[in-house]
């Protein structure tokens, strides 16, 4: 406390970041958080969808027709790459037995008479019973039996324009006036491990960074010292110092993270990278900014050590969801998507993912990176009006004047 | 003669409810938490099915029939055309701005082209960064295009003399009749709503397990227990564990109604096995939350390296990705969450109204869970009494 004159601001800050620093890593259950996690979790997840895509979903064929017509189709299927004809059972009570027994998720079933209606020019029908307990499994059965039908249905019709006298061209133009082309953009394969992990990734970024801070907030007021250096009737002019000392040792810490999971780990598993690094940290640098000054505002709240974990950790899947990912924001009630903006998290990850994926400019985010940069300077002020007002409180009680 | 009202499991249990009495932590993880978690989950899927997702329209042509084609996809259930514009670098930029989701061009000349039998191409752009979204995006507008065609198709065939079913079996060949088993609405929601919102409910279970059984170490009131529960680890274990599992189980029953009642999911098979299924759930994570404890002797440590555990249930249930798609050694990996076996349980018996053998086995696997708490007992009780392990958090 002798010191007091003769420390300037850069000394401060100076002090508070290496303070910081000190206690991260002097305590192993915030440096599990804020380092390990980042470790682990992209790792084990980025295995859980190795895989990316589904393909090869056993299903059953019941073809009550039995021609070389509809073997034919039951083939087209088989040779999709979603679809694998594991079964055929005989008929629609064996495929049953079949799907309940988890050995098949869906039943295509071909109709009587499949080839003779085709052959005569009628209209013939197949039925598709797909799963809708497991959606995505849904989705691919489906999607691939209806992608068969086209091209099947497509060669039909093909083939009697030109019974009728049109060259190929010709009838390929009449089956189909408009010719419909699908262009999947930034992620053609629809891989779901490119879909999920990116965002994912920022959200575990915030989640570790408010937990971890908090964690360190409860052990300090267990601790029960002051954060400050200074006396008391200086410590008005230490309080900007002591957060950017702090926000500083959080950014460096995070810029390892950083390395590690928004660049190595989309190295290892390929993830989508459009972006140059600059960009992505030009984005990153406003949202480390308002998760830490909000980090830091919410740990004084906490008495001790784990009671971040206690009341944040079920936030985690909850952010994840209101970033948009995985379930589109649209469908979500106007005053929840009001209130998720609370957490940065849910501007920064459609951001992120258009810098990222879709290899956008800087200028199509501005309006995330501003809202991005005033979150940061609300929670600052929220912060630094908290500390005011600590001290202020802290003067009037007599038992602490020194 | 000593009335049952002085066993001590009694003394346990009034111990353990006047501590929650006096801790907010324990309210917040027994009442608050568990409360906020389950409506904000609720709310988020609480329209099931996503609202109209903006597309753009290129509209190079600007006759009635590229007109007629904007409207049908406008009028389509799950697009909306929020912006027609004349070039394509200005949809790109929207597309590029997150605000449409897609791009239909409709080139110049494509009625011409039409109606002369030329060629017209109508290339479509989707954003596919997230794969949901695209998939809805991409069926909603390739069945309204087809549909299109398809109607432009059977116009010139019945012009050229084809009665409706010749002109209909020549358009469409094969109809494809679609089935969705189990889940009627295709509803995305149900299917989230109702594991997440258990995830939730587990997520609580195991982290007040955790928190009440390290306090007593980190707050050194281990012998205090002990003695209360007459020198017995089990009558401690399961006093400490009662409230909670009661205000837990009452909580799984709000989710039920929430899911069944009001949401209106299907549930096709037996309830009984269920509520079974849900109570022994509930049982597994605490005793989890005992053996973490037990393990590392560390309150926070096992809070923090628990609740990681538990988080990751969610990745390894099949519920965002199915098990069958991931490599061989990650599948044998989702067996060591509870939550996976109470997944397979929930979907099997309310959606797909399974038959009960189909669920024994699911039950079974949740109650092995139960055996690592059980297993844990001894350990637990050396801890308590040894004041080494005191006061580290």
């Amino acid at each position: 406390m002798t010191k007091d004159r003769k420390i300037n601001s850069f000394e401060l800050i100076n002090i508070h970041f290496k303070n910081e620093l000190k206690a991260i890593f002097t305590d192993s259950g915030a440096v599990l958080i804020l380092v390990g996690a980042l470790l682990i979790y992209p790792i084990l997840y980025s295995f859980g969808y190795f895989n990316e895509v589904l393909t090869d979903l056993p299903v059953g064929v019941v073809d009550l027709d039995q021609t070389p017509t509809s073997r034919k189709y039951t083939a087209m299927l088989d040779a999709t790459r979603d679809v694998s004809v594991a079964y055929n059972p005989q008929d629609l009570t064996e495929a049953e037995e079949l799907f309940m027994a988890n050995k098949i998720s869906g039943v295509l079933l071909i109709q009587r008479d499949f080839q003779k209606n085709i052959l005569a020019g009628e209209q013939a029908n197949v039925a598709v019973y797909a799963d809708g307990s497991y959606m995505l499994k849904y989705k691919t059965f489906y999607l691939a039996a209806s992608t068969v039908n086209a091209y099947f249905g497509g060669g039909v019709s093909v083939k009697r324009y030109m019974a009728e006298g049109k060259s190929f061209r010709q009838a390929k133009v009449a089956s189909s006036p408009f010719d419909v082309q699908t262009h999947m953009l930034y992620n053609p394969s629809g891989s779901y491990g490119s879909f999920i992990m990116p965002g994912l990734i920022i959200i575990i970024i915030q989640q570790t960074l408010l937990i971890g801070i908090g964690i360190l907030g409860g052990t300090f007021s267990e601790s029960k010292a002051s954060p400050f250096v200074l006396s008391q009737q200086n410590r008005t002019k230490e309080i900007v110092p002591l957060l950017f000392g702090r926000v500083g040792a959080y950014i460096l810490l995070s810029l390892f993270n950083i390395c590690l999971a928004v660049i190595v780990i989309h190295h290892w598993f390929h993830y989508p990278d459009k972006a140059g690094m600059l960009n992505v940290l030009m984005l990153l640098f406003p949202f480390l900014l308002a998760v830490i000054f909000l980090g830091i505002g919410l740990s004084t709240l906490f008495k001790h050590r784990e009671s971040a974990i206690v009341f944040m950790m079920f936030l985690s899947p909850i952010a994840l969801f209101l970033s948009g990912i995985s379930w589109p924001v649209s469908a979500m009630p106007d005053w929840l998507v009001g209130l998720s903006k609370i957490l940065p998290g849910t501007t920064a990850v459609p951001a992120y993912l258009r810098l990222r994926t879709m290899g956008v400019s800087l200028i199509d985010i501005r309006s995330e990176l501003f809202f991005l940069y005033r979150q940061a300077g609300i929670y600052a002020a929220l912060t630094i009006g908290y500390f005011f007002l600590r001290i202020y409180i802290d003067r009037r009680k007599p038992s602490n004047g020194n | 003669m000593k009335g049952l009202k002085d066993h001590p499991i009694f003394a346990v249990i009034l111990r353990e409810v006047d501590r929650i009495a006096k801790n907010p932590a324990y309210r917040f993880l027994l009442f608050v938490g568990p409360l906020v978690g389950i409506l904000l989950l609720f709310f988020i899927f609480h329209q099931g099915v996503a609202k109209k997702l903006p597309i753009a329209v290129v509209n190079q042509d600007n006759t009635s029939l590229s007109i007629k084609v904007s409207n049908a996809l406008n009028a389509s259930s799950d697009v909306a055309v929020v912006r027609i514009v004349d070039d394509m670098f200005q949809a790109e930029k929207l597309l590029k701005k997150g605000l449409v989701e897609a791009i239909v061009l409709l080139p110049k000349d494509l009625q011409k082209n039409v109606l002369q039998g030329v060629e017209a191409p109508v290339p479509v752009y989707i954003n596919g960064t997230n794969v949901t979204v695209a998939g809805v995006v991409q069926r909603s507008v390739l069945t309204t295009l087809g549909t299109f065609s398809g109607g432009v198709q059977l116009k010139k065939l019945m012009l050229a003399g084809n009665t409706r079913e010749q002109a209909m079996a020549r358009v469409m060949p094969v109809n494809i009749q679609k089935h969705i088993l189990f889940n009627p609405y295709s509803n995305y929601g149900y299917f989230l709503n109702s594991a997440m919102l258990y995830f939730t409910l587990f997520l609580f279970a195991f982290m007040s397990s955790v928190y009440t059984f390290g306090n007593e170490l980190k707050r050194g009131t281990g012998l205090d227990l002990l003695e209360s529960g007459n020198n017995s680890v089990r009558l401690a274990v399961v006093g400490k564990l009662f409230p909670y599992t009661i205000i837990f189980s009452g909580f799984a029953m709000f989710i039920a109604f929430l899911l069944f009642k009001v949401e209106g999911m299907p549930l096709k098979g037996s309830f009984l096995l269920l509520f079974v299924g849900q109570f022994i759930t509930i049982l597994a994570y605490q005793m989890l939350g005992l053996m973490f404890v037990a393990v590392t002797r560390n309150m926070r440590l096992s809070l923090s390296v628990g609740s990681a555990y538990i988080m990751m249930g969610i990745t390894f249930s099949g519920l965002t990705f199915p098990i069958e798609g991931m490599p061989p050694l990650v599948r044998a990996v989702t067996a060591i969450f509870p939550f996976t076996w109470w997944e397979k349980l929930l979907i099997s018996q309310a959606l797909r109204g399974a038959p009960i053998r189909e669920a024994l086995p699911y039950i079974c696997y949740i109650l092995i869970f139960m055996l690592t708490g059980l297993a844990s007992f001894g350990i637990y009780k050396r801890t308590l009494g040894d004041s080494t392990h005191w006061g580290k958090s």
